[in-house]
């Protein structure tokens, strides 16, 4: 049908139909494999694969051959990929399924591209092709990789466009690298002046849409933070307004475990919100915190938050502080978030009602543990001196502070407590909960992150800094208890890493200190730190406190839309007509390749004296270089001849010398 | 669309060079030089001791292009009328008769041009530049080309009239022959008598020719970046004046002088267009006398202004 109407629309038309040349086809190619190459990070192997392959299949085959597969043919792959992909996902509306069907149809595209029209078609979808990876990731590393592919897409224009300018390879090259750096700051204007969308498109929560999660979970059994601390992705980051906490008060608050079944710690779910502030004295500290998307509905704050924190970049999110001072959110973080938080910094307080009983549930299992804390409750009448006895019988029998503890059976405390004694912090603020409990102190087990980092005025924590730790409620008070501490007092002073240097099952990267690699990874943190501060958090409300920094309340569309062409008109005067070329005229062309010369000679520290003649350097530089003196006369005597020769006789003289001296420059490519 | 000379012609100029060296030994770059005014239809000042070969500079051009010369040795009892002619009267015609004066020849030997008073002075400078001369309120034209070669003696300073620099720009090229170089010298001792030499020489030119050279040393081109070039040096020259170091910049008349000096010099090796290097090799003769009012005086001047200016 297409075919059709072209033949009847006279030359536009033939240019559209007219046969890719195959360099063409190789610049599409490489463009189609550079949209491809960002989303083998997000799509299933036997999908990508496949993808790929097409278009390299495509790329290879010598251009006689003509690969392509009949278009019947197509219709029954394409119907069979969208089979597929329907089954790998279970459904086909969505953004996993859309994306890898598109992906597919991509490279069926591109191996039966062969006009010009076709390729056009490919470009608009390679370009889509390549936003589509954003729906994942919205990184630094992301943009860097479409980089190359924006270029080739801008080539592969270039070069459809090319038949009918005859322009050389190295030009196109060229002029499509400085057309795109020229349209940089436009692009830049775009993205700060159209409104943002302050919403994913396809609709918000996709973390149904088998997104890997790593961090704190709302249950946690024996070996689950162990697993966790193995990971060395940044949890979130925290920039302080004043002094960073000492590295003892560095206590992330997260889930607060308080139901037990014998084996699993997990939340109970409660909905009821801090009544009143939390009573407690200390140091008061204000932060902000950047959390990526943990697809969990809780954040981390400082021990103790003093009230729910403020997103600063959405304002739809509904946060609370409940009874047991977690951070509970409305709706799981599925986009990267920054929150402003109060904390006092200090390990025990007040809350505004007494623990409920399931703070003292235990279950039948582990008699030994229970037996054990009644023998200490017997000894001691205070609760706090029973927490102190517990801390001190683990500190004094032969425990050990380790990433891989051996298995646990059902009895699983009493098999840690008296047979194994190897264990990670869940294992210790498990079974001192336990013991606590057993002996009728109300207690529960905090999970969070201890530790940090500081990177040029900023925290890093870790999954590594992942923690585990105990909270009795004793006079009155809820008091935090580290038993890990106890065991492994380098823990909480110096960081997981520290304490388990020599845990064999850390990897030998992680348990060597490379100071040039560590410094690298932290500045890679802080740049991409700056890229999520200034890039992702830059949403709809970011966007209108700048309009009103500008003085302007809320612009209208129309506005925007005239700012943006006056702006776009203004760039494009400057680059168009730069300021010296409206002073000087171009240079002549014999002018031009004879500073190729001078530029070639400078090189090999030989330059024209400022009074010398054109005639007397080139002798000069003929004595230095005997072998090449037919050359280089020629090359003064085409540039006399196309300088300083008549105008009056052939138009085209000029250009012929400079086209001579350009052949003769060549000869002296390599001048030693 | 201007003429040009086949190369066949070119050689005819080869030639004429090639003859000059042969009886002046040494001194190839100011017979090129003189040649070159002729070509440009200037005039030639010679500043240089006696017997350096000034004469035989004059003779040789005379003898190998063909062209008639006289020669006047200038004295302070000298007048104009000695020059130019003198009307007589002619007793059998009962009229006056008008008895062309040695001025009237193709090729004038103008000697020690400095010791003759300013009146006789000027009636050559007049007839150099006004191509005629007057006499009794009669006008006479001169023939074509008329070519003087004036020497001053720098040496003798005692009851001369030094020529006045707005004299001297009526000379477009002033050369110094100097002492030949020893090989040279040997030849001349050695050698043939000049003289007979000069006897026997040949002409090589018909004083067409010669008119027909001149009319294409006019048609060589002067691109811009030339013109440019030329600028820029006679700038130099008026800055040099005004910073006190030189006695007068270049008028435009000496520019035009140095243009049509440059033109003859690119058609005397072959070329039809102006190059830097043209600039370069007459800047010097074109401009030293008249910046400093001598040939001696002014050439570190000029020379120095060539190794300053830039090319292009």
């Amino acid at each position: 049908m297409f075919n059709r109407k072209a033949n009847n629309n006279g030359s536009l038309a033939t240019a559209a139909s007219r046969q890719l040349t195959s360099q063409t086809q190789r610049i599409l190619g490489i463009t189609v494999l550079l949209s491809q190459l960002p989303l083998l990070l997000h799509l299933p192997l036997w999908l990508s694969l496949p993808g790929i392959g097409l278009v390299l299949a495509k790329l290879m085959a010598k251009p006689k051959d003509q690969f392509s597969i009949p278009p019947a043919l197509t219709i029954v792959f394409v119907l069979l990929s969208a089979i597929a992909v329907f089954f790998h996902y279970g459904h086909i509306f969505g953004r996993d399924p859309c994306v890898a069907f598109l992906y597919l149809l991509l490279g069926f595209k591109f191996a039966e591209t062969r006009r010009a029209y076709d390729a056009s078609l490919l470009i608009v979808l390679c370009a889509f092709l390549l936003l589509t990876q954003f729906f994942f990731r919205q990184s630094l590393f992301a943009a860097i990789l479409s980089i190359p592919a924006m270029y080739f897409v801008g080539l592969s224009l270039f070069a459809l466009q090319r038949g009918l300018t005859k322009t050389d390879t190295r030009t196109m090259v060229h002029v499509t690298a400085r057309l795109f750096l020229q349209a940089m700051p436009i692009a830049a204007l775009l993205f700060v002046v159209v409104p943002r969308i302050s919403q994913a498109p396809w609709g918000g929560n996709g973390s149904g849409d088998g997104q890997a999660q790593t961090g704190l979970s709302a249950r946690m059994s024996p070996g689950s933070i162990a697993s966790l601390s193995k990971s060395n992705e940044v949890a979130f980051r925290v920039e302080f307004n004043g002094q960073p906490p000492l590295a003892h008060e560095r206590y992330w608050r997260g889930p607060v475990l308080t139901g037990y079944d014998g084996y699993d710690w997990f939340i109970l779910p409660s909905n009821t919100r801090a009544q009143a502030t939390p009573n407690t004295n200390g140091r008061k500290i204000d932060y902000t915190v950047t959390l990526p998307a943990s697809y969990q509905p809780w954040l981390l704050a400082l021990d103790t938050p003093l009230a729910a924190p403020i997103a600063i970049n959405n304002n739809k999110l509904l946060i609370n502080l409940n009874q047991e001072l977690q951070i509970d959110t409305a709706t799981p973080v599925d986009q990267p978030l920054r929150y402003q938080a109060t904390s006092i910094l200090s390990d025990r307080f007040t809350p505004a009602t007494p623990p409920n009983t399931a703070t003292l549930l235990t279950t039948a299992t582990n008699p030994q543990a229970r037996s054990l804390a009644l023998e200490f409750r017997t000894k001691h009448a205070s609760d706090a001196a029973l927490a102190n006895e517990i801390l001190l019988w683990f500190n004094r029998e032969p425990f050990h502070y380790t990433l891989n503890p051996p298995k646990l059976g059902d009895n699983s405390i009493d098999d840690f407590i008296f047979t194994t004694r190897r264990g990670f912090c869940e294992h210790y603020a498990g079974s001192f909960v336990f013991m606590l409990r057993a002996a009728g102190i109300p207690a529960r087990v905090v999970t969070g992150y201890q530790g940090g980092e500081m990177n040029a005025g900023y925290m890093i924590v870790r999954q590594s800094d992942a923690h585990a730790w105990a909270e009795a409620y004793i006079d009155g008070q809820w008091r935090r208890y580290d038993p890990t501490a106890a065991v492994a007092p380098q823990r909480v002073e110096q960081g997981a890493s520290d304490a388990l240097r020599n845990d064999a099952s850390r990897s030998f990267l992680s348990r060597v200190d490379i100071p040039l690699l560590d410094s690298a990874k932290l500045q890679w943190d802080k740049v991409n730190f700056a890229w999520q501060k200034m890039v992702i958090d830059f949403d709809s409300t970011r966007q209108q406190a700048m309009w009103k920094k500008l003085g302007i309340e809320k612009p209208s569309g129309w506005m925007i839309v005239v700012a943006l062409i006056a702006a776009a008109a203004l760039w494009a005067l400057i680059i168009l007509k730069p300021l010296s070329e409206l002073r000087r005229e171009p240079l002549p062309p014999c002018e031009k390749q004879w500073r190729k010369l001078s530029k070639k000679l400078a090189a090999y520290g030989f330059a024209k004296h400022q009074s010398e003649t054109y005639t007397s350097f080139v002798e000069r530089a003929c004595k230095q270089w005997p072998q090449y003196q037919v050359p280089l006369r020629s090359i003064v005597e085409s540039y006399h001849s196309g300088m300083y020769a008549p105008e009056g006789g052939d138009p085209h003289h000029h250009q012929q010398m400079a086209e001579q001296m350009k052949s003769t420059l060549r000869k002296l490519k390599r001048m030693r | 669309m201007p003429i040009r000379a086949t190369a066949e012609e070119y050689r005819q100029i080869d030639s004429v060079v090639s003859q000059l060296d042969s009886i002046v030994i040494g001194k190839p770059n100011e017979l090129k030089l003189a040649f070159s005014t002729l070509l440009a239809g200037g005039h030639l000042l010679v500043e240089d001791v006696p017997g350096v070969g000034k004469t035989t500079l004059a003779r040789a051009l005379a003898a190998t292009l063909g062209l008639h010369w006289n020669r006047v040795q200038f004295t302070s009892d000298l007048l104009p009328a000695d020059i130019v002619g003198i009307s007589i009267f002619d007793v059998t015609k009962q009229s006056f008769r008008f008895h062309e004066g040695p001025i009237f020849t193709s090729l004038l030997l103008a000697d020690e041009l400095n010791r003759a008073p300013p009146k006789t002075q000027s009636a050559l400078l007049e007839a150099m530049e006004e191509h005629q001369v007057t006499a009794d309120g009669t006008s006479y034209q001169l023939g074509r080309p008329f070519f003087v070669v004036a020497t001053q003696n720098p040496q003798e300073q005692l009851g001369v009239y030094p020529l006045p620099e707005s004299q001297l720009d009526r000379f477009m090229v002033s050369i110094e022959l100097g002492y030949p170089d020893s090989l040279s010298e040997r030849e001349i001792l050695s050698g043939t008598d000049r003289r007979e030499l000069l006897d026997n020489a040949e002409p090589v030119m018909t004083t067409d020719n010669l008119l027909y050279w001149q009319a294409m040393a006019k048609q060589v081109h002067t691109a811009a970046p030339v013109l440019d070039y030329v600028q820029a040096l006679l700038a130099a020259t008026r800055q040099m004046a005004l910073d006190g170091e030189c006695g007068a910049g270049l008028s435009p008349r000496a520019g035009l002088s140095l243009i049509a000096m440059c033109k003859a010099w690119a058609l005397l090796h072959g070329r039809e267009m102006v190059l830097p290097e043209d600039v370069q090799a007459v800047f010097t003769s074109v401009a030293s006398h008249r910046m400093a009012g001598s040939l001696r005086k002014g050439l570190p001047l000029s020379t120095e202004l060539i190794n300053t200016v830039n090319v292009g």
